[in-house]
């Protein structure tokens, strides 16, 4: 880099290191973003990946319980060796257990069957083998999860299982130990590998099984499919992984989504900091020009000086991401355990391509960003003297053009939103939606200046009577500057806007889950026993209990359930079995209907006939279902159709719900048993006294038992939830800093670009505070104009956020909610860090020799 | 027949270790090494003479930590083919009866663990098949009958039962390769053959490396086999066989003795009515133990015992096994006491157990001078 083309423009540009450095910023925050989360989201899917085929194993199908909710008789796996002789038969009983305050997954085998089905052998250490058999709880963990939790070989400690304590007992690890073992030793983190008979009386499963997993070839799987009695199911495990993995799918596309948001702020400030730069060396440009540098030369420069920044960005954001990924991997690994699946993550997995993505994503963003100020430098006509005002006028003349391009991307995006509406379109209607999000993003920062001049006109005679000379020259330096500051602006309102937008969808989505929360808790009081041992079915109340309870006073009314695991023909589905209390009916609301149409007698009358039942909006959403379509469940005696009376709001699970009646249920299915009891007091009763008499009523029959009053059950949800949207608001976050730093490093720029201007003021006659005033006040009206406009984008985000982005994600319906402090939080940002921004620049030229500083031009 | 005393917990491993996926290997241990750790005192031992009564000591005896049925023949079909089996069942206790632990609630707890072993030879297309199986004694998995009840032992599907006390028994085995339905009636007025000392088996120096250990040398067996893989369209009828088995019963809780590598035993069945069974120990250097031991029976006069000086033996011919093992497949036997020298050999050499424990077991065939004189089954441990 001697030529001396190179030269001139370097010079040039070392004088502007503020800017530099604060583009360098902006783009390696907005890699550091998208890499985190990238190399976040693949650890914790890649563990969850090869978790679940270390559960599965070389298994080829497995059986498992059709309708018992309790799973798959232990007598039919020992029938089916016995009796029938087949080898490749392994029982598994599975469950989740808490240890230290984290979920862990329990895994219940036979060691003696495993030997063809898991590859336990590299990690397993010799001696363990025999206590693990035959010492009640004796389990094996991942070495890192000893270490992780202080334990060793020898050691016990307290789980909880279905409410009940027990003490488990490490005799032996798994991984971490020889050197084959390491491959796989993340793969265990999170496991608890015990013997069933272990497992059964940890997790109170006596006599039964989880599944049944087997190796089958043309003549076994004849064979075993002709055994099979009608409740059981044969299916093949890999399909139903696949099922797992997709759901969790649309969480990670969203994050993913929400880290490029942070990506593009990134973008608008690198784009800011070019453009700035090419402006401020347009004298020098045009020199240039007249010297005989072409214009190709003048645009490679500019390209290349830009791909420099965003090279040293790009790279500054893959370090930094690799740290926040290591961070984010526990919040993102603590959604999936809650919403999905019980896996421990602890370890990021560095993967060289989410690097090179990163990188490449930076790059091109950088690129992207510096085209239009590259072709305005080689544009530069060859004159020394071009004038400034001549291209602000320009500028102010292009506005309305760029304006109508903005309508154009904006109508775009709202064609792109809408094209899933069009059946014979295919697509992603999820990613059309991010495309759509994007294109509304860009479009409206185009628009951005032409209410830019508007407002700072409006704002021009106000500030002239409240600040007099200074404050009308505030105002009007921002119009006459528009060419920088209006990019300035756009790319400060969609920072801000971002914010805005996650903000609406969170409060939105916590707000109707809050909602919904109290209105589907209609009874006073509701007894369970704590579920999270087992998947398959909720553990059954003592039928004692709903007797003693029934005969108590000051009960009102009682709603009893059943919560199960049913096999339809697309995998296994949540079913809830409803025998409510008249005061129940209301909970539910009803796709697209109103509470009142909710109660229409006729679905109700189906519902308890058996003929219908009722799905959750998740449920509707992945399985494609909507009323009047039928539904196949496998009961007791083989496959059976139901229609779809209602697709009611739900957000407790994102594999989706089936409600049917219970007496229904337990005639199809043959369990009576229920899981939950809600108990409606009456006007008159006395809660606390009654709450108390039904807790030591239920302690006497099952100390298990909990008895929790609807508020407690709404606080626990919310914070479950709170925890679940953690990463959320964390992403959130991140963007607000990179927002942040945006505002401060164009404002900074900008300032410190005034230097001239404001040195004709000062030797003009302004005083140095006046100056100091007239700079801030500038900063601040920009900040607040970027705020301001940035709310209308806000609002737009969140709303295709919410009701876009997470119906085709997760198929929930979300309420939009007031929330007028994510709008006044926005505010106080934009205004806040613009006020900030100018104190500097401020303080410098206020302190600047006039005569030195007009000297400089 | 000597398998003593495989270390409890070590079996389970083997187990485990037997992990096999379609792309690598069971790992594979020598059956020797798995022998030997402490031996819980709890455990019984065979330290002194008792006494043997038919049918009881057929079932099991829970006190000792180790105890196996083995059976092996040498059968024919009505055209003259001749083919060889085995099948043991291993009961192994992992915790003395007197202190495991009772009334857990799951069903799935057990005290015991069962292994077994199951191979056929096929001299004509000179093929060996072998295959494993382990159970829990729990929920009907695996176990043993005991008296009143007639004897039966079993793991999964493959089982040896006598539908009454006095009825002969039938075995039944069926894998991926084979199926073998064989009733086996042993002779009602020959008594088993009492092994060592009256039954106990001394195993080493120290009192109480014993077992208890007695064979059922010949049994007129009669049955049908049938060959194939499993899923082969058409699958090959049955057909009916007939020959002689031979039956070891042992049970112990000791282990080998440090300085002993393995042992070559030998179940020998001759045309003329005699049968030998014979077993060496050697130590680490290829050595004869001096606790090498073993009988002789003539038609049906009672046994007689062998020394370990009676009979010199020296390997004719060895074989290289795929994991690189060398066994001795052929051997001469010079039996002093007869005045008498045979060499036995593998009618295959290929008939190595490579199971999770890993051993060499298969049909020979008897030579004097040239002239077939008999059958019988040779098991090779501790080879390297």
């Amino acid at each position: 880099m001697v030529d001396p083309l190179s030269r001139a423009l370097m010079r040039r540009l070392a004088r502007q290191r503020w800017q530099i450095a604060l583009a360098i910023v902006g783009i390696a925050l907005g890699v550091a973003v998208v890499t985190a989360v990238d190399l976040a989201n693949q650890s914790v899917r890649r563990a969850f990946d090869l978790s679940l085929a270390q559960i599965t194993g070389h298994a080829t199908h497995r059986i498992i319980g059709g309708h018992q909710p309790h799973g798959v008789d232990e007598r039919f796996y020992a029938a089916l060796r016995r009796e029938h002789g087949l080898a490749r038969a392994a029982p598994v009983v599975e469950g989740v257990l808490r240890l230290d305050g984290e979920a862990y997954r329990l895994l219940g085998i036979d060691p003696l069957a495993e030997a063809p089905f898991r590859p336990w052998t590299p990690l397993l250490r010799a001696s363990a083998a025999g206590e693990l058999l035959m010492r009640p709880n004796a389990v094996l963990m991942a070495a890192a999860d000893a270490r992780r939790l202080g334990l060793s070989v020898g050691d016990s400690a307290v789980v909880r299982a279905a409410g009940v304590e027990n003490t488990i007992h490490l005799v032996g690890l798994l991984g971490g130990g020889s050197g084959n073992g390491n491959g796989n030793a993340q793969v265990l983190n999170g496991l608890l590998l015990a013997d069933i008979a272990s497992a059964q009386e940890l997790l109170g499963r006596i006599g039964r099984l989880d599944r049944i997993d087997l190796i089958l070839d043309e003549r076994t799987h004849r064979q075993v499919a002709a055994l099979l009695p009608p409740h059981l199911r044969l299916v093949v495990p890999q399909t139903r992984n696949r099922a797992v993995a997709e759901l969790s799918g649309s969480f990670h596309a969203n994050l993913s989504a929400m880290s490029l948001l942070a990506l593009l702020v990134g973008g608008f400030l690198i784009a800011n900091a070019i453009s700035f730069s090419v402006l401020q060396r347009r004298r020098l440009l045009g020199l240039l020009r007249m010297i005989g540098a072409t214009r190709a030369q003048l645009f490679a420069r500019i390209i290349s000086e830009a791909l420099a920044l965003g090279a040293c960005g790009t790279a500054l954001g893959l370090l930094a991401g690799m740290w926040l990924g290591q961070g984010l991997i526990k919040l993102v690994a603590r959604t999936v355990n809650d919403l999905y699946f019980t896996t421990q993550v602890s370890t990021l997995l560095i993967q060289p391509h989410l690097l090179l993505k990163g990188l490449a994503l930076g790059l091109l963003v950088t690129l992207i960003a510096a085209l239009v100020p590259a072709i305005e430098a080689a544009r530069a006509p060859p004159q020394a003297a071009v004038r400034r005002s001549a291209r602000e006028l320009r500028t102010h003349a292009m506005l309305p053009r760029l304006a109508l391009a903005g309508g154009a991307a904006m109508l775009l995006a709202a064609a792109l939103v809408q094209l899933p509406q069009l059946p014979q379109l295919p697509g992603d209607a999820l990613w059309l939606a991010f495309a759509g999000l994007f294109c509304l993003i860009i479009g409206y920062c185009l628009v951005v200046p032409l209410p830019v001049l508007g407002l700072s006109r409006l704002c021009t005679p106000p500030l002239a009577r409240a600040f007099g000379f200074t404050g009308a020259l505030a105002a009007r330096g921002i119009t006459a500057g528009l060419s920088r500051t209006g990019l300035a602006i756009s790319a400060l309102a969609v920072a801000v806007a971002a914010t805005i937008g996650m903000g609406v969808m969170v409060d939105g989505f916590r707000g109707t889950v809050a909602g919904w929360l109290a209105r589907s808790l209609p009874s006073d009081l509701y007894i369970s026993i704590p579920a999270g041992t087992s998947r398959r079915a909720a553990t059954p109340l003592p039928a004692a209990l709903l007797e003693e309870l029934r005969g108590m006073d000051g009960i009102a009314a009682l709603s009893t359930g059943r919560r199960v695991e049913v096999e339809s023909a697309a995998g296994p589905v949540d079913l809830l079995a409803l025998d409510m209390a008249p005061a129940s009916y209301r909970s539910f609301r009803f796709q697209g209907e109103s509470a009142a149409a909710a109660a229409a007698a006729d679905r109700w009358r189906e519902f308890h006939r058996g003929e219908a039942v009722l799905i959750s909006e998740p449920l509707g959403f992945r399985r494609k279902l909507s009323v009047g379509d039928s539904l196949e469940l496998w009961s007791a005696d083989g496959a059976r159709s139901f229609t779809v009376g209602g697709v009611f709001r739900d957000y407790g699970s994102q594999r989706g719900l089936v409600v049917m009646d219970r007496q229904v249920y337990a005639r199809l299915w043959r369990d009576a048993d229920i899981s939950t009891i809600g108990v409606y007091f009456r006007e008159s009763a006395r809660p606390q006294q009654l709450t108390r008499r039904i807790e030591s009523l239920a302690a006497n029959l099952d100390a298990r038992i909990r008895v929790r009053a609807n508020r407690e059950i709404q606080r626990y949800s919310l914070a479950v939830f709170d925890r679940t949207f953690t990463i959320t608001q964390v992403l959130r976050l991140l963007v607000v800093l990179v927002a942040f730093v945006g505002i401060l490093s164009a404002l900074l720029a900008l300032q410190l670009d005034r230097a001239r201007e404001n040195a004709v003021l000062r030797a003009t006659g302004l005083t140095r505070l006046g100056l100091f005033g007239m700079t801030t006040l500038q900063t601040g009206l920009m900040g607040l104009f970027a705020g301001l406009l940035a709310l209308p984008l806000g609002y737009l985000i969140g709303q295709m956020l919410l009701h876009l982005v997470n119906p085709r994600s997760f198929g929930w319906t979300l309420d939009a909610q007031p929330v007028p402090m994510v709008y006044f939080e926005a505010l106080g940002l934009a205004v806040g860090a613009a006020l900030l921004a100018g104190i500097y620049p401020g303080w410098r030229m206020a302190r600047a020799n006039p005569a030195a500083a007009l000297r400089e031009e | 027949m000597l398998r003593p005393a495989a270390s409890a917990a070590c079996v389970v491993v083997m187990c485990l270790l037997a992990a096999c996926s379609p792309d690598d290997q069971p790992p594979s241990v020598p059956l020797q090494q798995a022998l030997g750790g402490d031996v819980d005192p709890a455990f019984l031992r065979a330290e002194n003479l008792r006494d043997f009564a038919f049918p009881r000591d057929h079932a099991p005896h829970d006190g000792f930590r180790n105890e196996w049925w083995h059976f092996n023949g040498n059968v024919a079909t009505e055209e003259g083919r001749s083919y060889g089996f085995q099948a043991t069942f291993f009961r192994i206790a992992l915790t003395p009866p007197a202190t495991a632990i009772r009334g857990r609630p799951s069903r799935w707890a057990a005290h015991q663990v069962w292994m077994a072993h199951v191979a056929l030879t096929d001299p004509h297309r000179r093929q060996h098949f072998a295959h494993e199986r382990f159970a829990r004694e729990a929920m009907g998995l695996a176990g043993a009958a005991s008296p009143p009840s007639p004897f039966k032992l079993w793991l999964g599907d493959w089982q040896v039962a006598a539908p009454c006390a006095d009825c002969p028994w039938r075995l039944h085995v069926h894998t991926d390769d084979f199926e073998l339905n064989l009733t086996l009636k042993p002779s009602p007025h020959v008594p088993p053959t009492l092994q060592g000392e009256d039954g106990l088996s001394r195993k080493s120096a120290e009192p109480g490396n014993a077992s208890y250990y007695y064979s059922i040398s010949r049994i007129a067996t009669h049955g049908t086999l049938r060959l194939g893989a499993a899923g082969e369209p058409a699958q090959p009828q049955p057909q009916p066989v007939s020959g002689l088995s031979w039956f070891d019963r042992e049970w112990s809780s000791s282990a080998l003795a440090p300085e002993q590598a393995g042992w070559d035993w030998f179940a020998l069945q001759l045309q003329d009515g005699a049968d030998l069974m014979f077993y060496r120990l050697r130590d680490h250097a290829g050595h004869t133990d001096p606790h090498s031991a073993g009988s002789i029976r003539f038609a049906d006069l009672p046994p007689e015992t062998l020394r370990a000086g009676d009979v010199a033996l020296t390997p004719l011919r060895w074989w290289r096994s795929p994991g690189g093992v060398d066994y001795p497949v052929a051997w001469e036997l010079e039996i002093a006491p007869l005045k008498r020298r045979w060499r036995v050999e593998a009618v295959i050499d290929a008939q190595e157990m490579a199971l999770a424990v890993r051993y060499w077991e298969g049909m020979v065939v008897v030579r004097e001078a040239g002239r077939v004189i008999g059958r019988g089954y040779l098991e090779m441990t501790g080879y390297r």
